[in-house]
């Protein structure tokens, strides 16, 4: 911690005074270090070490100036990437799906106007089921098909605090489902939201957006916040050529309180309604020849709403207890396939404290239920039960032990789930993190991870082939009881260096092993059905697949400049999926492979010109996905952005640049995909 | 200089050279201008009194409004929690229109950059009421405001406007503006140490 002597050439008894002082803070400085009070391991000073200095001492302490610079190597011992405020202001993003493209190694594939395939290190598809979302704890991850549907999840984006993402298993903390990635959504508190916010927009796609946000303090401990947003997107383009039926608008309101009700205690009453219509193509089997198709547009309705109650506890500097309530509805009204409400309420617990002075335990205990009301709307899915009650409790317990005077931290912890399909789930990991110094840390992890049926696996009957014989022949998943929960184990390398402060380099490696992955597998023909014009061939869902899937992750982040910003990552992906156990299902197979892309990569230029003038260039790179026969990508998106006077931001985005449309994916189910096209769209946000 | 005096200054370039010869790598470890300032900014609290009527039982918190975001406004929500002399510190972001409305029960504003007619209005908003203003825009304790952090690389200085001070009803320790770069007092800019 170096400081300078006052510039001044004279050497008054004061200045000399002055200087031995700087002498004193200097070696204050470096005992912190030396003990390893740092606690986060940075390579910076944290504010609070410097709340202990004198006014004298802080007035000559050498300070740096790049206010944007990365500041400290994390030391989670996890693959953790974090998307901040700024990040999402400076891609252009309008939706969340979209801003999930600047997490390294997240598979980010738009299949239409208001889908998208979003996974981590393999498996990706519009119901891709190993990723666990969430916003301000509150899980959007539907148990009906264990994914998410994208088109629901939004917020107004500049009230989003930042996105956490991790890849790779995160069950330990935050349960079943939680196999190969979480993202954690996380808005900001209200006492940074105050004033009033306005936003609009319109363009190519975006066929106008505004927003309203206002907030205010109430009292002296709390504040508020209350927004409202509405969005209409146009359709993207048709692969055949013309405008695709993929429109999609949605009407949005919230509202945030945050207050200390006491110094040692906080309260976090927040909700959200939403209402909007997402249009797709539906292809659907049908019995009729010769086509055997059924090919129509339609509009899918959805509406919802939640409510949550967050309570801390603030016991010592060190412990605290937390308490989490939410109640959560959604409603989708699909035209093809079914109906959907659901009801879910969820209390969490946790109580974290220190144990002696070397470790630190968390624990807590969770209990969710879920009531679901399904009305299909045709034979091509039905379920035996369409009103279910669902009940699962959980327990988990994680304990970080430090060692070597903090230089080496082992987490070990797990969590014990018990859920009404498959029972009891254990998911323990073991995480070490070596920090040798500010400037580097190793970690690696070994874990266990669950994906538990979902809905559709344990209770539908779904069509899912249809060979045009005569009669038809058509291939049923059969819902299956006995469907067991999918497994992962998972090894995990990392490696993070920030060799000074204007760069920093994360590294990630993996290998996972699967086992019970799903595989459908077919039974005898069942004659039963020709009265109703076809021949059934039911498929068991099964758990009959294995896989091992290996890769990595790197990511740097370049302060090239006080006005120039560089950030940059590559991920490398391979996968292997195998039957096993007898199984005939290799069709399967090629759901699984290829569906991600083997070579992502992300460069991103942000720069700021004088006269608060910024622009930023993105430039994006997805492989082939050889399965769904969907060629690679190169894309760029560029903005401009300005600030013509404090608290008014106009920017212009053109996105997806580099070609008049692109595909980027192909569903593996029900809608066809549509082509990207290039957009351009232009927005202003006044803060007042 | 006397021998002692010479001692003590050697002494201090020793103690440099070890944190400099052992430490390598801790020329890159150096705080953000946005902590120093933030650290400052909580140090000149102890040295400020506010009148009763604006902190008037011991519990009541000790707010601190920041306009609009930023990064010593980011900053300085680290401060959130902490207690100055037996208050608790409370962090607040609020807006330029809000910070217009007078009689708001802030004991620290923070100004961000501003145009001189924005600034203009807000330092109307709380002339008179027991607000310290606080700012890194040039020049701004000389435009009205009581507290200028200046980022002077590669260091920090500070000037105190000693008649808004009095003004707005709050008594800075004498200790606070003896390590001011300048004071305004009585009209004068007088220079510090």
């Amino acid at each position: 911690m170096p400081t300078k002597v006052s510039s001044s050439g004279s050497r008054s008894p004061q200045a000399r005074l002055n200087f031995y002082k700087t002498a004193i803070a200097c070696l204050f400085l470096l005992s912190l270090h030396a003990k390893g009070v740092s606690a986060s391991a940075t390579g910076n000073p944290s504010t609070d070490e410097l709340l202990d200095l004198s006014i004298e001492e802080l007035l000559r302490i050498e300070i740096t100036s790049a206010a944007k610079k990365p500041q400290t190597i994390s030391n989670t011992a996890a693959a953790i990437f974090v998307i901040t405020q700024e990040d999402i202001r400076r891609c252009g993003a309008t939706s969340i799906p979209e801003a999930l493209r600047l997490a390294p190694g997240i598979n980010v594939a738009r299949i239409d106007g208001n889908k998208w395939a979003i996974s981590s290190r393999g498996f990706n598809g519009r119901f891709a089921n190993k990723l666990l979302v969430l916003m301000d704890g509150r899980s959007v991850y539907t148990p009906l098909f264990s994914g998410v549907y994208w088109d629901v999840q939004d917020t107004l984006l500049e009230d989003i605090e930042r996105i956490e993402v991790i890849r790779g298993p995160g069950a330990t903390l935050w349960g079943a489902n939680a196999v190969n990635g979480v993202i954690n959504i996380i808005t900001k508190q209200t006492e940074k939201t105050n004033g009033l916010l306005v936003k609009g927009g319109y363009g190519s796609v975006e066929k106008g957006f505004g927003a309203v946000r206002f907030g205010s303090p109430v009292g002296k401990q709390g504040d508020y916040r209350a927004y409202v947003k509405y969005f209409n997107r146009a359709g993207l383009d048709a692969i055949d050529g013309g405008k695709a039926a993929d429109d999609w608008n949605a009407f949005r309101g919230g509202f945030r309180y945050d207050s200390s009700l006491t110094s040692r205690d906080s309260l976090t009453v927040q909700g959200d309604i939403y209402k909007g219509t997402a249009g797709q193509t539906d292809e659907e089997f049908s019995l009729t020849a010769p086509g055997f198709r059924l090919i129509r547009n339609s509009d899918t309705d959805f509406s919802g709403g939640n409510l949550q109650l967050r309570w801390q506890r603030t016991l010592t500097p060190s412990s605290d207890l937390a308490l989490q309530i939410y109640y959560d509805r959604t409603k989708r009204d699909e035209v093809a396939l079914l109906k959907e409400t659901r009801d879910t309420l969820d209390i969490d617990f946790h109580h974290r404290f220190p144990l002696g002075h070397k470790q630190e335990i968390i624990w807590g205990l969770g209990y969710r239920a879920n009531w679901d009301d399904i009305d299909p709307n045709e034979q091509t899915m039905t379920f035996n039960d369409n009103d279910q009650t669902n009940h699962m409790v959980s327990f988990f317990i994680q304990d970080e032990i430090s060692l070597k005077n903090d230089l080496l931290k082992l987490v070990l912890g797990t969590k014990i789930e018990h859920n009404e399909y498959t029972g009891f789930e254990l998911q323990p990991n073991a995480r070490l993190i070596w920090t040798p110094d500010e400037n580097h840390s190793i970690w690696a992890a070994v874990s266990r991870a669950v994906r538990t049926p979902s809905r559709i696996e344990e209770d539908a009957n779904m069509w899912i082939y249809l060979i045009p014989s005569t009669p038809p022949a058509v291939v049923i998943a059969t819902g299956n009881s006995d469907y067991a929960s999918e497994d992962l184990l998972a090894w995990e390398f990392g490696y993070r260096t920030m060799p000074n402060p204007a760069f920093s380099l994360d590294l990630a490696l993996f290998l996972n092993i699967y086992d019970n992955l799903r595989s459908f597998e077919a039974q005898n023909l069942d004659f039963s059905t020709i009265p109703d014009g076809y021949i059934k061939i039911p498929a068991i869902n099964d758990n009959k697949l294995k896989a091992k899937t290996w890769g990595f992750e790197v990511s740097g982040d370049w302060q090239a400049a006080k006005f120039w910003r560089v950030q940059a990552s590559y991920s490398y992906l391979q996968m292997d999926v195998d039957t096993s156990k007898g199984s005939e299902d290799t069709e399967s197979i090629d759901l699984m492979e290829d569906t991600s892309p083997e070579h992502q990569l992300s460069l991103r230029s942000s720069l700021d010109l004088p006269h608060k003038v910024e622009l930023d260039l993105w430039l994006r790179y997805a492989d082939e996905l050889e399965s769904l026969d969907t060629n690679g990508y190169l894309t760029l998106d560029l903005r401009l952005g300005w600030q013509p006077r404090p608290g008014l931001e106009l920017a212009l985005i053109g996105q997806n640049l580099l070609q008049s449309s692109h595909q980027e994916y192909d569903p593996e189910f029900q809608t066809p995909a549509s082509e990207v096209p290039r957009g351009i769209y232009g927005q202003a946000v006044w803060r007042y | 200089m006397n021998c002692r005096a010479g001692f003590k200054y050697a002494a201090g370039w020793w103690l440099i050279g070890i944190v400099l010869i052992t430490f390598p790598t801790s020329s890159q470890a150096q705080p953000k201008k946005e902590q120093v300032m933030t650290a400052l900014i909580y140090k000149f609290a102890r040295f400020v009194t506010w009148p009763e009527s604006s902190l008037p039982d011991q519990p009541s918190p000790l707010i601190i409004a920041v306009i609009s975001e930023g990064s010593l406004q980011k900053e300085l929500f680290s401060l959130k929690g902490k207690q100055v002399e037996g208050r608790t510190i409370v962090v607040k972001q609020i807006s330029l229109k809000m910070a217009l409305t007078p009689n708001l029960p802030y004991h620290i504003l923070y100004i961000p950059q501003s145009t001189d007619g924005q600034l203009a209005s807000l330092l109307q908003a709380v002339t008179k009421q027991p607000v310290l203003t606080i700012s890194t825009m040039q020049d701004f304790a000389l435009k009205g405001g009581i507290l200028y952090l200046q980022d002077n690389l590669p260091t920090i200085r500070f000037s105190i406007n000693l008649d808004r001070a009095e003004q707005a009803g709050l008594i800075i320790s004498s200790k606070l503006f003896r390590l001011a770069k300048k004071v305004i007092i009585n009209g004068q800019e007088r220079e510090g140490p």
